[in-house]
């Protein structure tokens, strides 16, 4: 084993998570490199020091606080479930029953829209224009009466 | 009716899920908090770690595997929640986990936190430096460096809790460890060498 496999090693050696094989090879080592055994002395001093690093507690009440919060969340998500869940299910599939019996009844009601723009169905002489004359005349606007006259252009057309 | 039935189904069986997990919280919580302490660096981002990761534990208690120790599930969840929030708070690098030096000395930026409300909760001896050594390293070098030396995990162990491999986590711990060391001798030398000296 050379330097560079020993030193990428070291760490996995003081964790002793080297196999016995490896073990044996990077102590042979060791016993003869004496940088190898100085990084090996500091990454074995750190290791121990943070081994040694205070616990941290909580603050006071977090324990009560903690359970009521997370079973609380729980308990709300289960609630929800369990009252809108069956509901939340039952609404959608009537709703997508409805859009497609509403998508279906207007394709089966539906009327195929003309094409050209549809022509005035009154005709010129019809009865309602019989009826204008008619008024106009006894307004007293009589083309010979030399009144003024308002004639409708269509009327006039004709 | 519909309503009654799935309530009763499921009734019984989750009074004791529930009470289960309770337990479990209760017995559990110091050590996650501590772990979230050295993870997050104050107190109210701990706790909010720790309440993050419950409440995902319970979530998902019914995929719990009982094969596993409930901590190191929780750890696993918790990894993933520390991770989420300090991508949320953009704290997160966007560097390749496994870039850098090859001889690990990649360093690191490290925050200011002197206008923590917590300060004060830590020594002025090598507790304050490392914890900013720690707070100086990618999530991922700090999780692997706590849940060895501190939780005194085993590597395949922790690389089954960071979902990765046993050589990535060998590299993690030992880089990790060189990036302490390193920031020790820079920032707080002569705490770090008369601790040294000590043993």
């Amino acid at each position: 084993m050379n330097c560079k496999s020993a030193q990428t090693y070291l760490s996995a050696y003081l964790d002793g998570e080297l196999s016995g094989q490896e073990s044996l090879q990077m102590r042979d080592h060791l016993s003869q490199c004496r940088e190898c055994q100085v990084e090996e002395i500091q990454l074995r001093t750190l290791k121990q020091m943070l081994r040694g690093l205070p616990l941290y507690e909580p603050t006071e009440g977090f324990e009560d606080r903690l359970v009521s919060q997370v079973m609380g969340a729980g308990e709300r998500k289960r609630r929800f479930t369990l009252t809108f869940g069956p509901s939340l299910r039952l609404a959608g599939g009537l709703a997508a029953v409805a859009i497609i019996a509403g998508f279906g009844l207007v394709k089966l009601t539906e009327r195929k829209v003309p094409m050209t723009r549809p022509q005035p169905t009154a005709r010129l002489d019809s009865a309602d224009f019989e009826f204008t004359r008619d008024q106009l005349f006894m307004a007293g606007n009589d083309p010979l009466s030399g009144n003024r006259f308002v004639v409708p252009t269509s009327y006039g057309h004709k | 009716m519909m309503l009654f039935a799935i309530s009763k189904d499921n009734t019984g069986p989750r009074v004791d899920h529930a009470a289960l997990f309770e337990n479990l919280m209760r017995k559990s919580h110091r050590q996650a908090y501590s772990l979230a302490y050295r993870l997050t660096g104050n107190s109210a981002e701990a706790e909010d770690l720790v309440q993050e990761s419950f409440v995902r534990a319970f979530r998902f208690f019914a995929k719990y595997d009982p094969a596993m120790p409930f901590t190191s599930w929780l750890y696993r969840i918790m990894t993933n929640a520390h991770i989420d929030s300090m991508r949320r708070k953009g704290k997160l690098k966007t560097m390749s986990l496994e870039q850098g030096g090859a001889d690990g000395n990649t360093t690191w930026e490290v925050p200011d936190i002197d206008s923590s409300p917590d300060r004060m909760l830590l020594h002025d001896s090598l507790d304050e430096p490392v914890q900013l050594a720690l707070n100086a390293m990618t999530p991922e070098f700090r999780m692997a460096v706590l849940l060895a030396d501190v939780e005194g995990m085993a590597y395949e162990e922790i690389a089954d809790v960071m979902h990765t491999s046993v050589g990535t986590v060998r590299s993690r711990i030992h880089r990790g460890r060189k990036q302490i060391r390193k920031h020790l001798l820079k920032h707080a030398p002569q705490a770090y060498r008369s601790y040294s000296d000590e043993l």
